[in-house]
């Protein structure tokens, strides 16, 4: 039996080997890339309360007062029509033009909030394409099982599997989605799909989609290993390591083709 | 230039990216980019997939560079970006528990740093089984030599995950050098 401390000497020096430069055509290619990418503005804004004088400052209270206020009762008054209901007309850059869904729906649905008081600080909240989304360190813990919105363009991709883990559909993607517009250097989102939803990427290769799907799907609480393939060996990975790695597949329930 | 100068310089140049300074940009990606590409390597096994990892990381950086809060944790930041494109990377090539490749050795830095092939070997399988969160904490612990504390400050997860995934990887690491070690018994010889 290795011992703990063998086993860190064999560790670090197993560790020593390997690459320690980058090639200038990395980051020739990165900068090339951003010089065409616009940056995301802060969202948190300097508050600047403190400096301002006393007047300004109860001014201000009292239009955020009137805003939190009026804005309560205008979404409480009777009639007003539930989130999710039937709504406005969509965008004309972006409307849907065919559902193939397992919820049919008329209206592709907005980015979901966060459920309160789950998301670390650090969290891109809600993720605004999938290249903020894959940033998130744990993305289960970002957004537990909440259902999340974004736009991409499924493409083409053979997933091939090495270790079998029950139900099969969780184990290691259906597809892969880019950003709407993407390049094959850029992030990549891979998605699974339950074959209950019905839903088929392959009717949606190199279109341009907006999706609906989640993490921290219930069916990743019964995943299991069920076998390897004979390219991997090893002994199977402990039980709750799959299920951790099941809650973080995201699963895609809706898919609705956007208008060039 | 000592350590303290270092960080300031640093500061200053995060802080002129975040409003949108290219060139400031570009030098943080050259100065960081060795200690990047040295991290996905080791992670993915793999140059070309390191590479792709690390370019990521820079374009997913600039882009997000703006709502980083606190300028003097840029190299954490960019670690985390860096660790999320690796296992991105991983799941994208399914392929990677297979060909199985040596990487060259350039000759051990000291003789405690010596390892036979038969122990590089081993230790490259065993470590190829690993789940990309896995590999990630062997590679801060044993590279980097961060604690499971200061990986989990790092990488935005709680501590207690850190160490059980810090556990579960020694853990699989020790068994497949353990098994490895053992005669194959079904082959009915060595199994080297």
């Amino acid at each position: 039996m290795t011992d703990q401390r063998e086993l860190d000497r064999l560790l670090g020096a197993f560790f020593v080997e390997g690459t320690d430069e980058l090639a200038d055509r990395v980051i020739d290619a990165a900068l090339d890339h951003i010089d065409h990418t616009p940056q995301r503005r802060a969202m948190n804004a300097p508050w600047r309360f403190q400096t301002m004088p006393m007047l300004t400052r109860v001014a201000a209270a009292a239009v955020i007062g009137v805003l939190a206020v009026g804005g309560a009762l205008f979404l409480l008054r009777p009639g007003t029509p539930t989130v999710g209901g039937p709504s406005a007309t969509p965008g004309a850059s972006s409307s849907p033009t065919v559902a193939a869904t397992s919820t049919p729906s008329t209206t592709p649905p907005s980015p979901t909030p966060l459920p309160t008081g789950t998301s670390p600080a650090d969290c891109v909240n809600p993720p605004p394409d999938i290249a903020a989304l894959i940033a998130q360190t744990d993305p289960v813990a970002c957004y537990g099982n909440a259902p999340l919105t974004l736009d991409a363009s499924p493409i083409a991709a053979q997933i091939d599997c090495p270790v079998i883990v029950e139900p099969v559909w969780l184990a290691c993607g259906t597809s892969i989605l880019r950003p709407v517009g993407g390049s094959k250097f850029g992030p990549e989102l891979v998605v699974n799909v339950d074959p209950k939803s019905g839903i088929s990427f392959s009717d949606y290769l190199n279109k341009n989609v907006r999706i609906t799907g989640h993490f921290d799907d219930p069916a990743a609480r019964t995943c299991r290993e069920a076998g390897r393939s004979p390219a991997v060996e090893g002994t199977p990975e402990p039980a709750a390591a799959t299920i951790e790695s099941c809650r973080r597949q995201f699963v895609v329930t809706q898919v609705v083709t956007l208008k060039p | 230039m000592d350590a303290a100068e270092d960080d300031r310089l640093d500061r200053d140049l995060v802080e002129q990216a975040q409003h949108g300074d290219r060139e400031a940009f570009a030098i943080l990606a050259r100065t960081h980019g060795d200690r990047l590409m040295a991290i996905a390597q080791r992670i993915l096994r793999d140059v070309g997939r390191a590479e792709d990892a690390v370019q990521q990381t820079l374009e997913i950086a600039w882009r997000e560079l703006p709502r980083l809060r606190d300028p003097d944790r840029f190299d954490a930041w960019l670690q985390r970006l860096l660790v999320n494109a690796s296992y991105a990377e991983a799941r994208r090539s399914r392929a990677w528990n297979a060909n199985v490749r040596i990487l060259p050795v350039d000759g051990p830095a000291s003789p405690d740093e010596t390892l036979s092939i038969d122990d590089r070997d081993r230790l490259e399988r065993g470590f190829r089984r690993l789940p990309p969160d896995q590999r990630a904490m062997l590679v801060f612990t044993h590279y980097l030599g961060l604690t499971p504390t200061e990986i989990a400050d790092r990488l935005g997860i709680p501590a207690g995950t850190a160490r059980s995934r810090l556990h579960y990887a020694h853990r699989a690491m020790r068994a497949a050098i353990d098994v490895d070690e053992r005669p194959a018994a079904v082959a009915g010889g060595p199994s080297r």
